[in-house]
């Protein structure tokens, strides 16, 4: 059978893409598309617009970026208030019932305050009838047809949370897949008709002419009206529990992502890088300091060396010349003349003694230069302290110079890391780690009075039911009373007949169905992993996804590459045994595994999704030499995104090969 | 040479010199150097650069720049060996008067050396004297 195909994409004021028509080849051969493109060149918005166009949301956004409006932000900027914008995503399908435009178009528009808000969300598919282009009359049916909402994720990719979605998935979720996918709801379509069958033979009867039947007919009316409405409540409540699910664990991934330990290993490692700053900037001033003021105390010997020197010869050659006074106390030779007693006892005032007197008088006269005497010792005593520490100086400054140097070396050393760390947490967004917890405890609340509200509804309905059957009996057995109404009673009693059989039909084709996707699940694992760790994968008899190892389900502790091999096992199942032709789109398909698995990867997209048209969005990491060579045979076209980063924008080019 | 019966004389720096401490003195470590400091900075950036200038008599009409109590018994032997090596003779060490006056003329003729050294950039004087002390040493082994 042919699958459904995407010819082109046209984006129009869509994020970073200002006016974008990519347009696939249709004359080459190959199922697979490659967009290849750095982070941030806008891979993942060329995702989000596939799944904004068909189901009106963006899988792949930041939590702030919920917020922003689809259109670009430097137009919407632009904007002056009240005034407004057009953002459309048109996508053009060739489907095995012809060529099909599905066009999502947001007007937004900018109010007083420039803040944005959507004043028109349209969805219209144009097809061909005929030989003309028509609007389509109800296009989320149409879109249903090609992809249940629910089951996107297996057939719209995101390669980075696939794990996260695989390991979060419900037994029920399971069963719902195989029931959705299977088109089982085919045979509940039937069953709901026979009941709607039922209700028209029933309301055949004139109740005004049969008042014991007409008790009974309004209950069940009535009754029946009540378990539709709770019916369609429970598919609703359990369609947002679902998505709540899916939207929780993107806000697990994306918190996961955060990394909060690392963020207060992080932490801690700043507030230590800024303390050893604090202490080697103190270190390196104080060091600083004294240098200058030991530069100031060394430098004199060394500038006035000549001086120095000369002076210290000037008093060697006096000394030599024995020109220096000698040191004479003056007040001792004083008291001796004032006493007129020499120092050996004779009187000075004798004749016989005045040779001495006139002695003691010369040596006082010399005494009067014996303190000039004391200074030129002190001051050659001083010259030479100075010499002996000019030799030390040039030792003093570099060992200074090499400390500070090294001090430097480190407080740069440290103010490096410190810059580095400091990126890094600047790179943490503390208020979206904030807004993520707020969302998830929202998410996690509202889940709890969903999921009590599907319990209560579950018993409601299903009390409901029995009640129904059992007035139903009251009615049958009132009706077989009627001999007129023979008619009526057989054509009711073949269709709960009937709608008994269509129950065991339906059961039969699940657990084929399960078997069927078991055994596909299994062929496609083994052929992406070899490993024997553990046994092929079953879906048990209540949708479980088993991975047995060591007599345990490992499902949940499998590594990132196997748990995304399991995933794209269990999609390629669902898809070959459910029968749906959707293309199918994944966002970095080869991110979390490891090269080992890599080719088998290009192995597998070539013979197991062969009749699918596969669009890859991959990273330049990911679209490696030895990956494309792999699946070069089956690639239909290769394009490149390029990025502005000034202007902000992104454009897809085909790639020149 | 009884000249000691001047008690602690007054030593006298020009104005531009004075104006030039005060500049000085906004800089980061220039602030913690006290007055004898930035005086024996001036005398060795004129005896550096062999150059001497002669007080004018509107600089001594101001009070003193510093004191003689100020001064320690080293910064009295570096100025003390500057006059006995710029007379030749030992006896002028025994004038302090005149070894100070010796010592004004140097710091005054060191006015325009010293001010384009730290002024050239107050920051990196420190490294840029280091260098100069370094270089010194170096012609002093040569």
């Amino acid at each position: 059978m042919q699958s459904i195909i995407i010819k082109k994409i046209d984006l129009i004021n869509y994020r970073q893409f200002i006016k974008q028509t990519i347009e696939f080849n249709n004359d080459s051969k190959g199922n697979i598309v490659i967009i290849q493109g750095e982070n941030g060149f806008g891979k993942s918005n060329i995702y989000n617009a596939i799944n904004w166009c068909f189901f009106g949301v963006e899988e792949h956004l930041r939590s702030d970026a919920h917020t922003l409006p689809v259109c670009n932000t430097k137009i919407f900027n632009k904007l002056k208030p009240e005034t407004s914008t057009e953002t459309i995503v048109r996508i053009t399908l060739d489907t095995p019932s012809g060529e099909k435009e599905i066009e999502r178009k947001h007007l937004i528009y900018k109010n007083k305050d420039g803040k944005p808000y959507v004043a028109q969300n349209d969805l219209n598919i144009m097809e061909v009838v005929g030989k003309n282009w028509k609007i389509a009359p109800n296009p989320e049916y149409i879109i249903s047809r090609i992809l249940p909402k629910n089951m996107r994720h297996f057939f719209f990719i995101d390669g980075e949370k696939l794990r996260q979605l695989f390991e979060n998935i419900k037994s029920d979720q399971i069963k719902k897949s195989i029931f959705e996918l299977s088109q089982i709801s085919l045979l509940q379509n039937a069953t709901d008709h026979l009941s709607y069958f039922k209700n028209v033979l029933r309301k055949g009867i004139d109740l005004k002419r049969e008042p014991d039947l007409s008790q009974y007919q309004e209950y069940l009316d009535r009754l029946q009206k009540t378990i539709l409405n709770n019916k369609e409540q429970l598919v609703q409540l359990k369609n947002e529990v679902d998505e709540a699910y899916i939207n929780k664990s993107k806000l697990d991934q994306e918190l996961q992502e955060l990394d909060i330990e690392h963020i207060k290993t992080l932490e801690t490692q700043r507030r230590g890088l800024e303390e050893k700053i604090n202490i080697l900037q103190k270190n390196y001033e104080e060091k600083e300091k004294a240098f200058f003021s030991d530069l100031i105390r060394m430098a004199p010997p060394i500038i006035i060396l000549k001086a120095i020197k000369s002076t210290l010869n000037i008093i060697s050659d006096l000394q030599q010349e024995n020109k220096l006074p000698p040191t004479i106390q003056q007040t001792f030779l004083e008291d001796l003349l004032a006493n007129m007693k020499c120092i050996c006892g004779a009187d000075l005032r004798k004749e016989e003694n005045m040779s001495c007197k006139k002695t003691l008088e010369e040596l006082l006269e010399k005494a009067k230069y014996s303190d000039m005497a004391d200074d030129i010792l002190k001051l050659k005593f001083e010259l030479k302290s100075l010499l002996i520490e000019e030799g030390k100086v040039d030792d003093v400054i570099n060992k200074y110079e090499l400390s500070i140097h090294e001090i430097k070396d480190e407080l740069n050393a440290s103010n490096k890391r410190l810059k580095e760390v400091k990126t890094k947490i600047g790179e943490v967004d503390y208020d979206k780690v904030k807004t993520i917890n707020e969302d998830r405890n929202n998410l996690e609340k509202t889940i709890g009075i969903w999921l009590g509200k599907i319990g209560k509804l579950e018993v409601t309905i299903s009390t409901d039911e029995k009640k129904y059957k059992e007035i139903e009996t009251l009615y049958n057995k009132e009706l077989a009373k009627k001999d007129k109404y023979k008619i009526v009673i057989n054509k009711l009693k073949f269709c709960d007949h009937a709608m008994a059989e269509l129950q065991k039909v339906k059961e039969k084709l699940m657990d084929e169905i399960r078997d069927e996707a078991e055994k596909n699940t299994q062929d496609y694992f083994n052929k992406l992993i070899s490993s024997k760790k553990f046994s092929p994968p079953r879906i048990s008899d209540n949708y479980e996804l088993i991975v047995e190892k060591d007599g345990f389900n490992a499902v949940t502790s499998l590594s990132a590459a196997e748990t995304l091999c399991m995933g794209y096992s269990f999609m390629a199942a669902l898809r070959k045994t459910s029968g749906f032709l959707a293309p199918i789109v994944i966002d970095t398909p080869l991110a979390k595994i490891d090269k080992k698995y890599r080719l088998n990867v290009a192995e597998w997209l070539k013979n197991a999704l062969y009749d699918a048209q596969v669009i890859l969005l991959v990273t330049d990491s990911e679209y490696t030499k030895e990956f494309r060579d792999a699946i070069l045979p089956c690639v239909r076209d290769e394009f490149i995104l390029k990025h502005d980063k000034n202007a902000e924008t992104s454009e897809v080019i085909r790639h020149a090969n | 040479m009884q000249t000691k019966a001047i008690k602690d004389p007054q030593i006298f720096v020009s104005q531009e010199l004075r104006k030039v401490f005060d500049d000085m003195k906004k800089y980061g470590e220039f602030k913690t150097l006290e007055n004898k400091d930035l005086f024996m900075l001036a005398v060795l950036f004129g005896y550096l650069n062999g150059k001497t200038k002669p007080l004018g008599s509107q600089d001594k009409t101001e009070s003193g720049f510093t004191r003689e109590r100020y001064l320690s018994d080293k910064d009295n032997a570096i100025l003390k060996a500057i006059a006995i090596a710029e007379t030749g003779t030992i006896d002028i060490a025994d004038d302090v008067p005149k070894v100070y006056a010796i010592a004004e003329k140097y710091a005054n003729g060191g006015t325009n050396y010293l001010k384009e050294f730290v002024f050239d950039d107050p920051a990196s004087f420190t490294k840029k004297y280091a260098s100069l002390l370094k270089e010194l040493c170096s012609k002093r082994n040569t």
